[in-house]
């Protein structure tokens, strides 16, 4: 069982790793979600002993680095694309890989993050599952998702 | 619409107002009514000015629209975002409100999109207008819908807007020409001739399913001595100018999002599904795979895989820490390469036209 520090402090490495090269903190970045006076990192502080918990989250950054994918293999040993941590600088706007080259934007990411650490080898290394507002990303960033024709 | 691309009964009408064999003046009353009235609509109440020899188009079949007043309020509320229809001639573009580019909705039925359409449109058709007959696009000229920035070129304040707007238009080749409405009522379209440089037939397309609302105008004309690139000369310049002038095609094809009500196949070899509504047109197209034959005036095929897929990954796949899946969302194409002729009715085209 992780105590709700160590959740916190999962999550905000996780958000870092994960965007950090891609997306440069702007200050500090990271804090977790409180919009209206509600605090949605309730579920860390009010459930402690939980063995899943949720934490929400918002990341403000600068789009400077290329979103590029990586292979890889997810926690259930299957393979995975996941965004590459250290991207390296791109060359031309359509390098092979490159899903999103830079656009110096500043963007806001919100996401949830689920932080699972049910038996001992979740304790050394949670397993988490985020629930990002990919959407507004793009559309922070001028793309779009393709909402396009229904197909039948 | 079962398919992103298509001419169909809707633009097989239009094809006819400015392809048949008084497409100039179609040309002139449409071009007339889009520089003087409010609306884009509004070319149908000039119709009444016309002589009883202009074919007027034949009701559209199929698609739901069976009369012309169908397809203007077709136009008014599902293009233009022209959401009322108050009351009036159905025909008439009285009793419509106007775009509010100030509303967060989508325009009309455009899916996830916004925007002016009716002057889009608007303007595609004043371009196409103007490159069939050879008129040079006037600088500064006024916008019945929008006023510009910089002092527009006022309206006549008599006469007709073609003569004022034209009126300094110079042939490259010299002759004289003196574009105007002026009599065009009382006119033969071999008459009207005259006064432009050319008369060229205009066709209309729809590719529906892109994120923005554009029309792309393009046009070929034959070779002419004197063209950089001419091989094979077409005879001397000079020849009378006529009515059923074919020495050149303007193609307009708007490029719009989704529409609503709209759904397309993910399956190309996906039959036909639902009868036309009204009668069957004469010698419309049927629905084919890999069809043989091209010996008919006019055709229209949609060549690609038999499938398209949507492939979507989020970022909730449970991973560790730093190891945040891709966020994917690509259509995919799999199966067979197929080619589809579209029946008439679901966008494709007649196989031959009177004009």
């Amino acid at each position: 069982m992780l105590s709700a520090d160590e959740i916190l402090d999962v999550v905000e490495r996780d958000v870092r790793l994960s965007f950090g090269g891609t997306f440069p903190p702007v200050g500090d970045g990271f804090r977790l979600l409180a919009v209206d006076g509600i605090d949605f990192a309730f579920a860390v502080r009010d459930i402690p002993e939980a063995d899943v918990s949720f934490v929400s989250w918002e990341y403000q950054c600068e789009h400077l680095g290329a979103m590029r994918c990586t292979e890889g293999t997810d926690a259930a040993g299957d393979p995975r694309l996941f965004i590459e941590q250290e991207p390296e600088p791109v060359e031309e706007a359509h390098d092979v890989g490159t899903m999103l080259p830079p656009t110096g934007r500043p963007v806001t990411i919100v996401g949830t993050t689920v932080v699972l650490s049910r038996d001992a080898a979740e304790v050394a290394d949670p397993v988490l599952l985020r629930f990002i507002d990919w959407s507004r990303v793009f559309s922070q960033l001028g793309y779009a998702w393709d909402y396009g024709r229904v197909i039948a | 619409m079962p398919y992103h691309f298509e001419k169909g009964p809707t633009w097989q009408v239009f094809d006819t107002f400015f392809s048949g064999a008084d497409r100039i003046k179609a040309k002139l009353f449409v071009l007339e009514s889009l520089w003087t009235e409010p609306r884009f609509t509004g070319f149908v109440d000039s119709f009444a000015k016309l002589p009883a020899n202009l074919p007027l188009p034949t009701a559209p079949y199929g698609s739901g629209i069976i009369t012309l007043a169908d397809l203007i309020e077709h136009a008014n509320a599902h293009w233009f975002g022209l959401p009322t229809k108050i009351g009036g001639n159905p025909a008439s573009s009285d009793g419509y409100d106007e775009y509010d580019p100030t509303s967060s909705t989508a325009t009309g039925f455009w899916k996830n999109w916004r925007g002016d359409a009716e002057r889009v449109v608007r303007m595609a058709f004043i371009r196409a207008i103007e490159v069939s007959l050879g008129l040079r696009h006037p600088a500064g000229a006024y916008d019945p819908l929008t006023p510009p920035a910089q002092p527009p070129i006022p309206p006549p304040t008599s006469g007709d807007a073609i003569t004022h707007l034209y009126a300094d238009h110079e042939d490259p080749s010299g002759s004289p020409y003196a574009p105007t409405l002026d009599d065009a009522a009382s006119q033969t379209s071999a008459q009207l001739a005259t006064r432009f440089a050319r008369n060229w037939p205009i066709e209309f397309w729809w590719l529906c399913g892109p994120r923005y609302f554009q029309a792309s105008v393009t046009w070929r004309r034959k070779r002419l001595p004197g063209d950089p690139t001419a091989q094979n000369p077409e005879p001397p310049s000079g020849q009378p100018r006529s009515a059923s002038d074919d020495s050149g095609r303007v193609n307009v094809v708007f490029i719009t999002p989704g529409a609503t009500s709209h759904v397309i196949f993910h399956d190309l070899e996906h039959p036909p599904e639902n009868p036309p509504v009204g009668p069957r047109h004469p010698g419309g197209a049927e629905h084919a795979i890999d069809p043989a034959r091209s010996e008919d005036r006019f055709g229209s095929w949609i060549v690609g895989h038999r499938f398209t897929e949507s492939d979507h990954g989020g970022s909730h796949e449970p991973s560790h820490a730093g190891e945040c899946p891709c966020p994917i969302q690509q259509w995919k194409g799999t199966g067979r390469v197929v080619t589809v002729q579209p029946r008439y009715e679901d966008g494709g085209v007649l196989l031959h036209t009177p004009y």
